[in-house]
């Protein structure tokens, strides 16, 4: 065993170039597949059940129950971002405000919750 | 024991201490990268111990990291236990077969990292049966690289500056 061979070889050049390809062409083709708006095209979802859907141009406050004590959803002038949120990582808030334009979910992992710019069945 | 054995066992505890620290600091004062992507600084770790101690003592680092890790922050059995076993679990796996594949330090070290992230995934669709988090797969996938770009880096240097243990372990 040799730690001198940290440099990587042509193969693993390629391999991680293809890898950074597919990424991208899938960033790329996620955005690019925008659904036309609709009527409360945002969804809350917790455990995989639509909890409840929202139009973001109405201003309003949800309040969401979770697994971990639950969060809220504040909306405002198009966008939407998490407030008061009851977990430990605090990265939902972290993520900020969310419009229609952005593919990310915001999830709340602990909670099991995702706001998700779309409608589901 | 003799003193040889003893050694061992004090770098396997050395290497887990480190692991565990670091795998904390990052948690608590390092948030994720664009919300999704850690740099993985315990992944220096494992590469380290992998390469140093072998096989074995990489599983026992990793495991004692999530473990105690997660039991020390109090979230030991939490969400965040399971999505973090699962994403060590993945990696280490990875490792070890790049490990007997003799790829370069650079290459695992990246592909560790992604294994990392996708193996997180997995367990929040699979257990969490939060599928739509799978959206965030090629975000991960393009962030991931350049983290295990910087822990691939930061273990050869590391690495080149533990002299003695690798005279003692037969490293070049």
């Amino acid at each position: 065993m040799c730690y001198n061979q940290w440099a990587m070889k042509k193969k693993e050049w390629m391999i991680i170039l293809v890898l950074a390809a597919v990424s991208v062409i899938a960033i790329v083709m996620m955005n690019l597949k925008k659904e036309k708006p609709i009527e409360n095209p945002v969804s809350i979802i917790y455990h995989n059940q639509v909890i409840q859907q929202f139009d973001p141009n109405v201003d309003a406050v949800y309040q969401v129950d979770g697994d971990y004590g639950g969060l809220e959803v504040e909306v405002k002038d198009g966008k939407w971002h998490v407030i008061n949120e009851k977990c430990p990582n605090h990265i939902c808030a972290q993520m900020g405000w969310m419009g229609l334009d952005d593919i990310m979910p915001i999830t709340c992992i602990p909670n099991g919750i995702i706001i998700y710019p779309g409608v589901e069945e | 024991m003799n003193i040889s054995k003893t050694r061992h066992f004090v770098y396997l505890a050395l290497f887990s201490a480190m692991a565990i620290v670091l795998s904390i600091i990052e948690s608590i004062y390092i948030g994720p990268i664009f919300f999704m992507v850690r740099i993985g600084l315990a992944n220096i770790v494992a590469l380290v111990t992998i390469k140093i101690l072998g096989v074995k003592e990489m599983i026992i680092v990793n495991a004692m990291r999530v473990v105690i890790a997660n039991l020390m922050r109090g979230l030991i059995f939490g969400s965040t236990f399971w999505i973090s076993l699962g994403g060590v679990v993945l990696s280490s796996v990875v490792l070890i077969l790049l490990d007997k594949m003799k790829s370069s330090l650079m290459f695992t070290s990246i592909l560790c990292s992604i294994a990392h992230s996708v193996g997180q995934v997995i367990v929040v669709c699979m257990f969490y049966m939060q599928p739509r988090v799978a959206a965030i797969l090629p975000y991960l996938l393009a962030g991931s690289i350049p983290m295990g770009v910087i822990t691939g880096f930061t273990a050869k240097l590391v690495l080149s500056r533990i002299k003695p243990l690798r005279k003692e372990h037969g490293l070049n």
